[in-house]
């Protein structure tokens, strides 16, 4: 497993390095993962309120 | 005594109904230099991908007696592929890390050496996708030959290397040959391997159509048997 692990590490570390000299990608991977944030934050409201509507009736 | 350390008994391959490889069966001695020569679509790759265990075939074959897909047999096996595959975002240098790490190595500096002597170690720091398509295949070789195979398997080794890697490659044949390391060559290009081979098998329409060894003595050259097969649709003598 040890190589496997230095493989996937390495090639994180090097798509990083990557996205820091390419500014484009580093702003679509950040729109991308603010997206995905506000998607879930935004679900979790709704399910909260519909759980109070519930209670409420 | 020589011992047979590549073995291939009656492999047959087809893809769906097109037959690449019938019933081939041959050996390579220890520390032999065999060549699988033939027109594209010989079915020689096919043959080199059955022996690397990279597709389905019926029949069998051994490396130092041990089935071709078990691991034990794998670690015995350098195979360079025909299209240099290698990881977009690993670097070179970070490429043989990982391979001496998948086959426990300990640093000798032999990685450096290998990267030198195929003119890369300037460019240690440069990603696989940032590589040319000859400096990829050089890559490839290196890491196939850093784990020091016993067996050797070149799939048309020479295609996109400029003339300084042939010249190196060449003589990586030679001394391979001299450490005692099994050779198998699938190449079209004759003169690539006239100071290496021992034993050439011409490959026709999937099955062998010749076999010639060095120092036969024989009518016709390699170069006119192997005319005389491709283009004159005759037999030449096994």
């Amino acid at each position: 497993m040890k190589p496997l692990r230095y493989l996937a590490f390495t090639t994180m570390k090097n798509r990083l390095r990557e996205m820091v000299k390419k500014p484009a990608r580093l702003i679509y991977a950040i729109v991308l993962l603010a997206l995905l944030v506000f998607t879930m934050i935004g679900g979790s409201h709704t399910g909260g309120v519909a759980r109070i509507t519930a209670w409420m009736s | 005594m020589r011992e047979d350390v590549l073995r291939i008994n009656h492999v047959t391959k087809k893809y769906g109904k097109t037959v690449a490889n019938q019933d081939i069966s041959f050996f390579v001695d220890d520390g032999e230099a065999a060549v699988l020569l033939g027109p594209n679509g010989a079915g020689k790759s096919t043959m080199i991908k059955c022996i690397t265990g990279l597709l389905r075939f019926e029949g069998d074959i051994e490396i130092c007696g041990k089935p071709n897909k078990s691991l034990e047999a794998k670690r015995m096996l350098g195979y360079i592929p025909e299209v240099p595959a290698v990881y977009d975002l690993l670097t070179v240098e970070e490429h043989l890390e990982f391979i001496r790490r998948a086959y426990r190595l300990e640093d000798d500096g032999y990685a450096q050496r290998l990267l030198e002597r195929f003119e890369l170690w300037d460019k240690k720091d440069k990603l696989g996708k940032e590589l040319s398509k000859g400096m990829q295949q050089k890559l490839s070789i290196c890491c196939a030959l850093l784990p020091r195979p016993r067996v050797a398997v070149f799939d048309e080794p020479l295609v996109g290397l400029d003339p300084h890697a042939i010249r190196e490659l060449k003589e990586v044949f030679r001394e391979l040959k001299e450490s005692g390391t099994t050779i198998l060559i699938s190449t079209h290009m004759i003169d690539s391997v006239e100071e290496t081979w021992d034993v050439c098998h011409i490959m026709m329409n999937g099955a062998f159509a010749a076999t010639r060894k060095k120092g036969e003595s024989a009518e016709q050259s390699l170069e006119e048997l192997f005319f005389a097969i491709t283009e004159g649709g005759e037999g030449g003598a096994v």
